[in-house]
């Protein structure tokens, strides 16, 4: 693989996407999140249908993020997107995705059985992409773990903006 | 202690209280949350599948987490992308946005920020001949108290436009001090605003004045010790780190910020009197009827009623509590004070 085609990796909610489940779930401070970000537990155990529907209704790539997506995939770096999420909430998002022909490879903890900053989820991620792909997360303890994984981590400060990740990146 | 400043009330043990010591703070945050939640799904149904270029936030007492049914309205913001909407469609959308807030319970201020502003105007200009009170103040409130209700993505997109503002150019200094700059500008701003308000718009004085000198104080004091406290970020030698812990913590409801700041600092302790007395002024503030007392008080005659002159004098103290914050800040980060709070 060319250096000018190197993968890029992006965390997902506060990075590409918005909002968090956060700002609708009623005890978000006491939510099993842990249990759903890792498949361990049934949506229906974690809010109720009608806030389900919310979320799903309300999470949304940002218009600027997916300009940065198109640009990177249109120079030709595959995508990769990495996020402790709940798999079954990111239909919308990826219909998003399909709208402008992107397809990134995706990696979610629900599926994997295991989040950031777990050690398995870079394990995994690591499976996927050479030793010092760039990784943007809105995370410290992410942003750790990734350098220590290998990845050219990078923190996603409130601010950044896509000409700053494309002169670094691309 | 490991503290979620978000979405709990853990915080206030960080001081050694708890919610049955501050309860207005309390449970106006507990409401404001809920409020938030419903706001947002009355919205929700008016989201497209892309960007329709309009985003929408709730700033003043919902977006501080101060809120209360009986007494507070919603300002709601709304920002275009003229690229995507101009600004005729941009006032439609905010109208239709109104809508099912009002229906939500809501009553939706037609004050200040009755039309959308495009984002252009905000990050454009700043501090130049075409910047004005209006810009100022979106831009500072976006920043500071801004509660995403309609399009967060949207609003997270537009919202680091104006950060990245503040962030990039090759005079934005290191402590991100045009960032500080325009939020005292702002915090000045309102205060002088007071007077054309009170002695040349008519308004009355009683509720705007305690206003001031609790809700618009402790925002601003929260805001210097949020920037003192970074000062440590940046001396680890890390650009970025400052950065991201200051802009990170910038919207954080301002009683919050405040123990946050003076917490890293290891202070904390500093800012239980302060609390108090804000919780004091949430109570008193909470009643109808004292604000109706307020609203038609004449200059002078807070030493009249009881409740009134009570809420006067709680003003007072939280000036000697805010007084001990600033001396600890003297304290600790006096260089900095000097030399980007007051010079």
């Amino acid at each position: 693989m060319s250096t000018a085609a190197r993968p890029v990796v992006f965390d997902l909610v506060g990075v590409l996407a918005e909002p968090t489940w956060r700002s609708l779930h009623p005890d978000p401070g006491n939510a099993p999140w842990t249990e759903l970000k890792t498949g361990r537990l049934e949506e229906s155990e974690f809010w109720d249908e009608s806030v389900a529907t919310t979320y799903r209704r309300a999470l949304r790539l940002r218009p600027d993020r997916l300009h940065l997506l198109a640009e990177l995939d249109r120079r030709g770096h595959p995508i990769f997107i990495a996020t402790n999420f709940f798999a079954g909430w990111t239909e919308g998002l990826r219909e998003q995705l399909r709208r402008r022909e992107l397809d990134p490879t995706w990696l979610i903890s629900s599926e994997l059985g295991c989040a950031k900053p777990d050690a398995a989820f870079f394990a995994a991620l690591r499976e996927q992409v050479p030793e010092g792909t760039p990784f943007l997360d809105d995370q410290a303890p992410n942003v750790a773990a990734a350098r220590e994984a290998g990845l050219a981590a990078f923190h996603a400060c409130p601010g950044l903006m896509n000409e700053e990740l494309l002169e670094g990146w691309a | 202690m490991s503290v979620d400043w978000r979405h709990s009330t853990d915080w206030l043990k960080v001081v050694g209280l708890s919610p049955t010591d501050t309860p207005a703070l309390a449970e106006r945050a507990v409401a404001s949350a809920h409020r938030l939640r419903e706001a947002r799904t009355a919205v929700a149904a008016l989201l497209p599948p892309e960007s329709a270029g309009l985003a929408a936030w709730a700033v003043g007492s919902l977006g501080r987490m101060e809120h209360a049914d009986a007494v507070s309205d919603l300002d709601l913001v709304t920002v275009h992308d003229p690229g995507v909407v101009d600004e005729a469609g941009a006032l439609e959308l905010h109208d239709a946005l109104a809508e099912p807030l009002r229906g939500a319970g809501f009553e939706v201020s037609e004050k200040t920020f009755a039309e959308p502003l495009s984002i252009d105007e905000l990050v454009e200009n700043i501090g130049g001949t075409n910047d004005s009170n209006r810009r100022l103040t979106y831009r500072a409130l976006l920043l500071t108290e801004g509660a995403p209700l309609h399009d967060a993505a949207t609003c997270a997109a537009f919202r680091d436009r104006i950060l990245a503002s503040y962030r990039s150019g090759p005079a934005r200094g290191r402590s991100l001090i045009s960032l500080s700059n325009d939020l005292h500008r702002y915090y000045r701003t309102i205060c002088v605003d007071y007077r054309y308000k009170v002695e040349e718009a008519g308004k009355s004085w009683a509720l705007r004045n305690l206003k001031l000198r609790h809700s618009r104080k402790l925002w601003h004091l929260a805001m210097l010790a949020l920037q003192c406290a970074g000062q440590d970020h940046l001396r680890a030698g890390d650009q970025e780190a400052h950065d991201a812990w200051v802009l990170g913590h910038l919207d954080l409801p301002p009683a919050r910020k405040l123990v946050l700041a003076m917490n890293d600092l290891g202070h904390a302790d500093a800012c239980t009197e302060i609390l108090r007395r804000f919780d004091a002024f949430l109570a008193g503030i909470s009643s109808p009827e004292l604000r109706g007392l307020l609203e038609n008080l004449e200059p002078g005659g807070e030493k009249e009623q009881p409740l009134v002159a009570q809420l006067f004098e709680n003003a007072r103290g939280f000036d000697e509590a805010a007084a001990q914050v600033v001396d600890v800040l003297l304290e600790v980060k006096r260089r900095f004070v000097v030399r980007f709070h007051l010079l």
